[in-house]
């Protein structure tokens, strides 16, 4: 379910072109089962009509910058303070599965209300990316912040 | 008779069956867990999806398996259900048994359901009829078309009032934020020299961007219940139910909406023969809602709500008997209620409500100045209002939710319900305790013959634990104790009718169950069992027999399995088995039914060209013939089911572009 949504979050998020890049990275950063979900959907899908790889990372790794994409898991929030630092100057988009990430430097965070799935968004946060976020994405979204 | 030896080889056909189906994971595809229907999905349909955790544990089944049954549009498709009793006799807990005329209605637990005890909502809109809060499961309720049915099978007073006093089933139909397509069903089925059912149904959905979406579903449908044929003597007569057990059904669903104001409109019109009667019953329904959604600050929801239901139910479909039994009715019931939910933050969420509801009753092409007795007049009236509550508390330790339920009707006065349910999750077990107290509300008939009658009022205590294997799977036990104080019950002398609220009744046990969804596999597993707790309604008693109820067997076991063995080639096997039962016939002799095995094989073809899919199926293929007994003593004999049946359907949905 997360994994849709952040395929669909591709669709209303605009990267800047960037012709070395062929492929659209998602790092995952943690063990969660979201990899595997990942990995099914990309089998058939292409984000912005590249092909999508996927990695798996932890707070250190040098590929978090090739990144246009790092997933946070819960177990992981900690960490979310190094990789936004290291990504400050990156067309990086960071999602987040618990409270109080956005303060913290993701720009989409998950959250869990009346047993559905729903998400709030830091417009500063993604703009400080070089990210465009549309305002149809805004408005799905339960907060923005 | 029952031969014993027969009864031994259904047995180990019916084990060797389950065994084959457990060990199917070994042996299957072993593939991820099946995301095909989310990929469907667009990201504000996603958000109407239910989840209950993060990232790392949510998948395609949720933690609250056991007390919740979720049947979902895709299992209904590739199933072979026929009609509604097909999709829900295979829930834990549900059974069917007659009422009078030939109308099959809902038990719940062992317990007769059919007046007020089981709500039925399509898309949130009450389907009983007033006069007695029956439901006909008459092949009527579609089951094309349904995005999914969400079966609370617990009681659900607090939040839905008193026709929830045992279960709630609520079918939501697709709308056009999800059917942005045309799609036409056709069904047929075929008994032993009978026609079962001829239905089709067309659905037209759509929306556009600036917020508007709108979705027509209409259904037609004739067939026949049975093609039994009884042979009389000296005190019984003969029954043809080729010829008397005919039923039909039309209903159209609509719904509209612009941005946060929605309407949705039912015409729900079926009718039924009575076996040896040269009359039979049509029940008509129009039903209205008007819905608005106000969001403030995105975390408070105000919901105003206006509900209109104008029906004519059980009336007469041959004119000369009007002037009989002058009981042609014409109800309505007009609702207003606002709702407000708020979501503080992720811990604490809150819903209130207030509902205000009144019901008119009146003979309706009556020959002679009938009256009703409760105020001997031509037309009656009584209103109801009520307020309820329930928070959503996330503790860190637990979820707490406590509700509460005040209603105080203009006759039968004020009824206090609450609930509390706690959820502890510890790794991949998930524990759930839960208090409910529930009602069943009068009906308008219920009060016109006895104006001191009260509601009736359930205790229900249920454990429930479920543990999650994998992504793919789960399994779950549900235990339950249900009182029922003041039980209303119907009696017929000499027809004569009357309805009495008697000492107590209700039931105990539990349900089990497993599941297993994959790509290609869709499997699950289930076992209901129940006994009487403290019965003292003789109506409901099987004389010699004190650890069951009339009509519903202790212990039920369902198998289902659908398989893809290609990308379009699916099969489903299902089998169902039911334990011995009792009724009473019509000369108020006890009888037992043998136990059943209900088996049924369907297979079919996915997109056979595109948007075409083709099935052909059977029911009950060892041809055991159901009868659904009279559930209550009252002199009915059962209603024999309709044996074998094959079926063909074929789908065709057509896309509009994008």
């Amino acid at each position: 379910m997360h994994a849709m949504f952040i395929y669909h979050f591709t669709k209303y998020i605009n990267w800047p072109e960037s012709e070395s890049n062929t492929e659209f990275i998602i790092g995952v950063v943690g063990v969660t089962p979201l990899k595997d979900e990942l990995q099914h959907i990309i089998k058939t899908k292409n984000i912005n009509n590249k092909k999508v790889e996927l990695i798996q990372l932890n707070e250190n790794s040098e590929e978090l910058r090739k990144c246009q994409i790092i997933f946070i898991s819960e177990k992981e929030s900690k960490s979310i303070s190094k990789i936004y630092l290291a990504t400050e100057k990156n067309p990086v988009l960071i999602i987040s599965e618990k409270t109080g990430m956005l303060s913290r430097g993701a720009s989409i965070n998950f959250l869990v209300i009346n047993e559905k799935l729903r998400f709030e968004i830091s417009k500063s946060n993604v703009t400080s990316h070089n990210l465009k976020v549309s305002n149809e994405l805004l408005k799905l979204a339960s907060d923005v912040q | 008779m029952c031969n014993k030896k027969i009864l031994k080889l259904e047995f180990r056909r019916f084990f060797v069956l389950i065994i084959a189906c457990l060990n199917f994971p070994l042996i299957g595809y072993g593939q991820d867990s099946s995301k095909t229907n989310l990929e469907e999905l667009s990201l504000e349909e996603l958000l109407n999806i239910k989840v209950t955790v993060s990232s790392g544990k949510q998948d395609i089944l949720s933690d609250a398996a056991g007390v919740v049954s979720i049947i979902t549009s895709e299992e209904i498709r590739y199933s072979g259900a026929r009609d509604m009793i097909d999709i829900l006799r295979k829930v834990p807990g549900i059974d069917f048994g007659q009422d009078v005329e030939n109308i099959i209605g809902v038990g719940m637990r062992g317990m007769w359901a059919q007046e007020g005890k089981v709500l039925l909502l399509i898309d949130g809109l009450e389907m009983h009829e007033t006069i007695y809060s029956t439901l006909q499961f008459l092949q009527h309720y579609p089951i094309f078309n349904i995005k999914q049915i969400e079966i609370i099978r617990g009681p659900g007073s607090v939040i839905y009032g008193g026709n929830a006093e045992l279960a709630v089933i609520n079918i939501i139909t697709k709308k056009g934020d999800d059917n942005k397509s045309i799609t036409l069903n056709t069904q047929y089925g075929q008994l032993d020299g009978l026609t079962a059912r001829k239905q089709a149904s067309l659905s037209i959905g759509n929306s556009w961007k600036n917020g508007l979406s709108i979705n027509i579903f209409g259904m037609i449908n004739e067939g026949n219940l049975s093609n039994h044929y009884i042979e009389g003597n000296d005190s019984i007569m003969s029954i043809n139910y080729k010829d008397s057990s005919k039923v039909s059904g039309n209903m159209l669903i609509g719904h509209f909406k612009f941005k946060q104001t929605e309407l949705k409109y039912i015409f729900d019109e079926h009718s039924h023969d009575v076996s040896n009667s040269d009359f039979g019953y049509k029940h008509l329904s129009h039903i209205f809602n008007v819905k608005h959604t106000i969001k403030i600050k995105e975390k408070l929801s105000i919901i105003p709500q206006l509900f209109f239901k104008s029906q004519f139910p059980w009336n007469y479909t041959n004119a000369s008997h009007d002037s009989i039994y002058n009981e042609n009715y014409y109800t309505s019931r007009s609702e207003a209620n606002l709702t407000a939910q708020y979501e503080a933050n992720q811990v604490y969420s809150f819903l209130m409500g207030i509902r205000y509801l009144a019901d008119h009753a009146e003979f309706y092409k009556s020959t002679s100045n009938i009256v009703f007795n409760y105020n001997g007049a031509s037309k009656v009236d009584y209103n109801n209002f009520a307020v309820f509550t329930q928070a959503n508390l996330k503790w860190k330790v637990f979820t707490l939710v406590p509700g509460l339920r005040f209603e105080k009707h203009n006759v039968y006065g004020a009824v206090i319900v609450p609930r509390i349910n706690l959820t502890k999750k510890i790794g991949k077990w998930n524990l759930e305790l839960q208090y409910n107290e529930a009602f069943r509300a009068p009906s308008i008939l219920n009060i016109d013959l006895n104006s001191d009658i009260k509601p009736e009022k359930t205790y229900d205590k249920e454990i429930e634990l479920s543990y999650r294997v994998n992504n793919n799977s789960i399994a779950s036990l549900t235990l339950f104790h249900i009182d029922i104080l003041n039980p209303i019950i119907y009696t017929s002398n000499s027809f004569i009718e009357q309805y009495e609220n008697d000492q107590r009744t209700g039931s105990m046990g539990f349900e089990t169950e497993y599941k297993y969804k994959s790509d290609q596999h869709n499997f699950s597993v289930n076992y209901s069992f129940y006994i009487p707790n403290q019965n003292k309604v003789d109506e409901f008693d099987v004389e010699g027999h004190s650890n069951i109820l009339l009509a519903f067997p202790n212990h039920k076991a369902v198998v289902n399995y659908s398989i893809f063995l290609t990308k379009g080639l699916f099969i489903n096997f299902n089998e169902i088995f039911y334990s011995s039962r009792y009724g009473y016939n019509a000369q108020d002799v006890l009888y037992a039914e043998g136990p059943v095995f209900l088996t049924g094989c369907f297979i079919g073809i996915r997109n056979l060209t595109q948007g075409l899919d083709l099935g052909i199926g059977v029911n009950d293929a060892f041809n055991e013939k159901y009868k659904f007994i009279q559930a209550y003593r009252s002199g009915n004999d059962a209603l024999p089911g309709p044996g074998r049946e094959f079926s063909i359907k074929c789908r065709y949905n057509l896309e509009f572009k994008k």
